[in-house]
């Protein structure tokens, strides 16, 4: 393997007594799709909100193209092509589906200082809306353009959620249970819109899921974490023969 | 959409540049002092929307920078002979550095601790407006000379009136450029989840810090205000019940809509002289009156009077 685009080295984080994680490693390879498994309250999101900064790892070291990322404030993650979705789906509820993906483009978008020259940010503005257009062409939320985010149905806020991250023209996408809720025939689809990200475009994906049939379509490797730690890392294959990993999600004698 | 503010959003700010110049010697002087008095409110207002409507900040030292801003403006003028041009804008930049300072440790606070926090920082303000005899008057007050703005002289409605339509347009304006950009956008996302904000790459603490900041300005340029057709002040001015009338207009107008605001504020405005005038036994429950509008906008109208227009209407004003 070529070096990882995003290593966690060592990383651990504590709640007062309780491990979230403990001393967690983990490569992802360029261009690759890796999933992150493990029963519920393993630590998969810890690993995400360590990245986006909202926690700080009492221990260890998050590197994203060499770069320590726990030197930086939690807006400037985003800028150096790393975006998100969430687990809860975090939207702008009140604003439109176009507000919220040009939100979702915020570190492309000139301007950031309010007292611009009129012009020139007008002209920016006048690109990002159409940016944020072809986006939502492209992720079939076109019609929606002018809806509150909050009259969307399930389904529609996380095609939103996903498309404010890619938005931001990720590198490295995270992926916080992206098939939780959806049915079948949606699962599909993001199965294929995975694929195409991560083989098409070379976006590098991380991704948290409890849908195995997903997991097993579309990772290249999966790690697997239960009470913070690392019990398995392969391919599907390797992982889901694990005995380790049975136990885990089956509880102890399973596999007997 | 956004961008630059074109003609058309202008051209209400014109006419009230038109206005200022042609009502004063056609309307008696009542209705004139009124105007001035909502021109005051609607500035102090959508200073306090940026921070509560836009950014979704529960802070209420707005009250405070008011003060600075009167007193400011007035010391300024009396004490180092400053003339009202400098003065005004030097205090509003005081308010705004007071603001700033506050900004710091209170962002760091959330809802309801934020909303306690700066209510006790406003509780404080008024205790030093209070006790700081020679430079405040303390509770007697300070009185108000009439600054005189290029030769001519203020102080009564109908000459302070085309100055405040002049810097009631300009505040309209700075709140249109302001909201409608990236930085209004950055404003949104951060009173509707702070986590999707912080992810998508917005400084969320640097955002609040600045919007503090800036709502501080606003409420130093109205103080500024209030000293062109006032002469007189005391604490009182700056009290709990202003709060909760700058609050209550901002509720029932609309949270985070400029003709939101500027609705509540003609409607709440002038809720003050009707009861003084029409209904005087009802004066004495002003607060309680207040308090009872809030409540039932809040349950009955969580949008605003501008939430129950049509959308498509709303869109055609906003385009």
């Amino acid at each position: 393997m070529s070096a990882p685009l995003f290593s966690l080295r060592n990383v651990s984080v504590r709640f007062g007594g309780l491990h979230a994680l403990q001393g967690f490693s983990m490569d992802v390879a360029a261009g690759s799709i890796h999933a992150l498994i493990g029963p519920n309250g393993a630590g998969k999101s810890t690993v995400f909100n360590c990245v986006s900064r909202f926690y700080t790892p009492s221990e260890g070291e998050i590197l994203f193209e060499g770069r320590s990322l726990l030197e930086l404030p939690p807006h400037r993650v985003a800028g150096l092509g790393i975006a998100r979705t969430f687990q809860n789906i975090e939207l702008c509820r009140s604003l439109t589906v176009l507000e919220n993906v040009l939100i979702g483009m915020t570190p492309h978008v000139r301007g950031y200082f309010p007292f611009a020259p009129g012009r020139r940010r007008a002209a920016a503005e006048r690109m990002a809306v159409a940016e944020a257009e072809a986006l939502l062409e492209r992720t079939g939320l076109a019609a929606l353009r002018d809806a509150p985010a909050e009259q969307l149905d399930f389904g529609n806020q996380k095609k939103l959620d996903l498309a404010r991250a890619l938005a931001a023209k990720p590198r490295l996408l995270l992926l916080d249970e992206p098939a939780a809720g959806l049915r079948n025939r949606e699962i599909a689809a993001l199965d294929a819109l995975l694929v195409a990200l991560a083989r098409e475009r070379g976006i590098t994906i991380v991704l948290v899921e409890h849908v195995m049939q997903l997991v097993m379509a579309v990772a290249d490797r999966i790690t697997v974490l239960n009470f913070g730690q690392k019990i398995a890392e392969g391919t599907g294959a390797e992982v889901r023969n694990d005995p380790r990993v049975i136990e885990a999600y089956l509880g102890q004698g399973a596999y007997a | 959409m956004y961008g630059s503010p074109s003609l058309a959003r202008l051209a209400p700010l014109l006419a009230l540049l038109v206005l200022g110049a042609v009502l004063p010697p056609l309307v008696p002087q009542y209705f004139l002092y009124l105007g001035n008095l909502l021109m005051m409110y609607a500035v102090l207002a959508l200073g306090l929307d940026l921070l509560l409507g836009w950014a979704g900040q529960f802070a209420f030292a707005h009250i405070a920078f008011f003060g600075v801003g009167v007193y400011a403006t007035v010391l300024l003028q009396t004490k180092l002979g400053l003339p009202y041009v400098v003065a005004m804008p030097a205090a509003a930049l005081l308010a705004g550095a007071i603001g700033l300072i506050i900004a710091i440790p209170a962002t760091r606070l959330r809802a309801v601790y934020l909303a306690l926090a700066t209510f006790a920082f406003a509780e404080g303000a008024q205790w030093v407006f209070n006790s700081w005899d020679t430079m405040t008057g303390g509770a007697d007050g300070i009185r108000i000379s009439s600054p005189s703005l290029f030769g001519y002289a203020m102080g009564s409605d109908p000459k302070a009136f085309p100055v405040m339509t002049v810097l009631l347009a300009v505040v309209i304006a700075a709140t249109l450029y302001l909201t409608k950009s990236k930085f209004g956008r950055s404003m949104c996302a951060i009173r509707e989840s702070e986590h999707a904000a912080s992810a998508s790459g917005i400084d969320v603490r640097g955002t609040k810090i600045l919007v503090f900041a800036i709502s501080a300005v606003y409420a130093g340029i109205a103080g500024g205000m209030y000293t062109l057709f006032n002469s007189f002040a005391n604490p009182e001015v700056f009290g709990f019940t202003q709060i909760v009338l700058v609050l209550s207009m901002i509720v029932v107008g609309g949270l985070g809509t400029l003709p939101g605001v500027l609705i509540g504020v003609v409607l709440l405005g002038l809720m003050p002289e009707i009861m003084r005038t029409a209904m005087r036994h009802l004066l004495v429950w002003q607060e309680l009156v207040y308090g009872v509008i809030l409540i039932v906008a809040m349950m009955y109208m969580p949008r605003g009077i501008w939430g129950l227009l049509p959308r498509r209407r709303r869109r055609l004003a906003r385009a």
